[in-house]
């Protein structure tokens, strides 16, 4: 299946857009919504998570345009890669010249499960006033060797102590999911995680 | 009348929408180069050499054409036959070898290009000091540096960039790391005119390192148009990329900043910080700092700081009875200042220090 997928939407004085993308399922997906914050003081944020397994490419992220004054913007994602999957997070945050007093700030944290995937990331910044603040912030990584072997010498498998790793770094945007959405989120790392070792 | 042609540098490995333009930069080259004015002087502990210039003959080849530039292949155009070419090579670590390069454009609306190569043998040191462009200067000036940096070597690459308020300058870099060989480059972008820079590193070899440290001061309509990129390919490399400055008037910037860990680069471990002060209201900064991963047993990471002086600095600096502006300056002064620790070079450090205080219109304190 292909996720190709437009969503816009325009933010008005104080008003506030807020984004929970999780991208789990389809083979390609392209998803990166977009918010216009035209009105003073309007806010977004953004809060995605990616599982890609075997065979699939998610694109996803966030672009946001501060066109107004005192506007602000946070983007919180986690990418997980596993099995020759492929995750991209890609961003734009763009602060025109009226967008006085701005704040922006940009979280992306991706987990490489194995050397047969593939985890980029591609924020992009376009600022066009002083009167801004912007902060971004880039991880990637695996899962610690050290960790494994605590909570394996806690009497955990080793199975489990990775699929525990994992459901704790999604943890932070997980639970900003509804809890129907959050318990499918947990149930299938758990079952992405199982016969991971070996 | 020269015909102009666009060739497109500085690209990103992996690219985003177009509509942002940061993919890559247009700029214009024409036919063919002049050479650039070019001097160079090797020194060590038993005195001291002038380097020889060498034209670029027709369909010359070298073991230097398989080092990829950061501004990236079509820039090769800028480098016609007749361009001058200065090689250098290390020496051994007790020698303290150092190369001292100029290479100036004209007074008139020329292209001009020169290039060095540097050959760093097995074990030897290497430190090269690159003064680029000048004060009056116009036109074009395309100068590359290309490193092949063998076993266990170490590379030091200082440049002060310095173009003239009606010049353009290309600066492109390229370096080739085998095993446990280092190359660090600490970039200072002054002058007046525009500058288009690219990095681009292969750490081939296992324990390859790659340090980069880049200060700026931007004014008017200045621009600077940045382009680095790391590939991590041997086991255990790493790199460190720093670049910090300031934007005042309508000044533009462009960072691109690339760490690419390439499949069988494991233990491999990659970081970048930006950190830009605006101070101009009609400045533009662009950042895309790229994070690729092809290997699971990596580390890499990347933060960027842009915006105004904040509140409780300018606040403490103020209760001290330093205004506004002064304080302003006095930041930007330090993000310079900063890289001057890492210049071993005394003349070059005080050629930095003039030439800063000259662009912030201060005098130079006295020690």
């Amino acid at each position: 299946m292909y996720n190709l997928n437009t969503k816009r939407a325009q933010v008005e004085e104080g008003g506030k857009i807020e984004w929970v993308s999780g991208s789990f399922g389809s083979h390609v997906s392209y998803l990166y919504p977009m918010s216009i914050l035209r009105g003073k003081g309007s806010r977004m944020e953004f809060t995605g998570i990616t599982f890609a397994g075997k065979g699939q490419n998610l694109d996803t992220g966030a672009k946001v345009v501060h066109a107004a004054p005192d506007t602000s913007s946070y983007m919180n994602t986690r990418s997980i890669s596993k099995d020759g999957g492929v995750s991209t997070f890609r961003s734009s945050v763009v602060v025109t010249k009226e967008a006085k007093g701005t704040k922006a700030a940009v979280s992306c944290q991706s987990l490489m499960l194995d050397s047969i995937s593939r985890s980029d990331t591609i924020p992009a910044m376009d600022i066009r006033t002083k009167d801004a603040n912007v902060g971004h912030e880039a991880q990637i990584g695996s899962i610690s060797d050290e960790a494994v072997f605590y909570l394996m010498s806690r009497g955990m498998s080793e199975e489990d102590a990775r699929a525990c790793i994992v459901s704790g770094f999604a943890d932070n945007v997980s639970k900003e999911l509804p809890l129907e959405y959050a318990v499918e989120m947990n149930n299938l790392i758990r079952l992405e995680m199982k016969g991971s070792i070996g | 009348m020269e015909q102009r042609k666009e060739i497109k540098i500085n690209s990103l490995p992996a690219k985003t929408w177009k509509w942002l333009r940061l993919n890559e930069t247009a700029v214009a080259v024409t036919e063919q180069s002049l050479p650039c004015s070019l001097s160079a002087e090797e020194k060590q502990a038993n005195g001291s050499a002038v380097l020889n210039i060498q034209a670029k003959k027709p369909g010359e080849k070298t073991a230097f054409d398989q080092v990829e530039t950061g501004a990236g292949r079509e820039a090769d155009l800028f480098f016609t036959e007749g361009t001058g070419a200065v090689s250098c090579s290390g020496g051994q670590k007790e020698e303290q070898k150092t190369v001292r390069l100029a290479a100036h454009g004209s007074k008139d609306d020329a292209q001009q290009a020169g290039e060095l190569l540097v050959e760093a043998k097995k074990n030897t040191e290497l430190t090269v000091i690159e003064q680029l462009a000048g004060e009056g200067e116009k036109g074009t000036l395309a100068f590359r540096t290309r490193i092949l940096a063998e076993e266990g070597s170490a590379v030091k690459l200082i440049q002060l960039c310095r173009p003239g308020c009606e010049q353009v300058l290309v600066n492109d870099i390229g370096g080739q790391l085998a095993k446990d060989a280092q190359l660090s480059v600490v970039q200072i972008f002054l002058g007046e005119g525009n500058t288009y820079s690219g990095i681009r590193s292969e750490l081939i070899g296992e324990n390859a390192h790659l340090d980069a440290k880049i200060g700026y001061l931007l004014k008017k309509k200045q621009m600077l148009d940045m382009n680095l990129i790391a590939n991590h390919i041997g086991k255990k490399t790493t790199c460190d990329i720093t670049a910090e400055g300031t934007m005042k008037d309508a000044a533009k910037k462009v960072f691109r900043g690339t760490i690419d860990f390439k499949k069988g680069a494991s233990g491999s471990k990659g970081a970048e910080t930006e950190e830009v002060l605006l101070l101009g209201d009609n400045v533009i900064n662009q950042t895309i700092p790229l994070i690729l991963c092809a290997e699971e047993d990596v580390e890499g990471s990347h933060g960027a700081t842009i915006g105004e002086l904040d509140e409780e600095t300018l606040f403490y600096l103020e209760t001290r009875g330093i205004d506004r502006e002064k304080a302003e300056n006095l930041m930007a002064r330090a993000s310079i200042e900063k890289l001057c620790h890492e210049i071993d070079d005394e003349e070059t450090r005080g050629l930095v220090l003039t030439e800063l205080a000259k662009q912030l219109s201060e005098e130079i304190e006295e020690d």
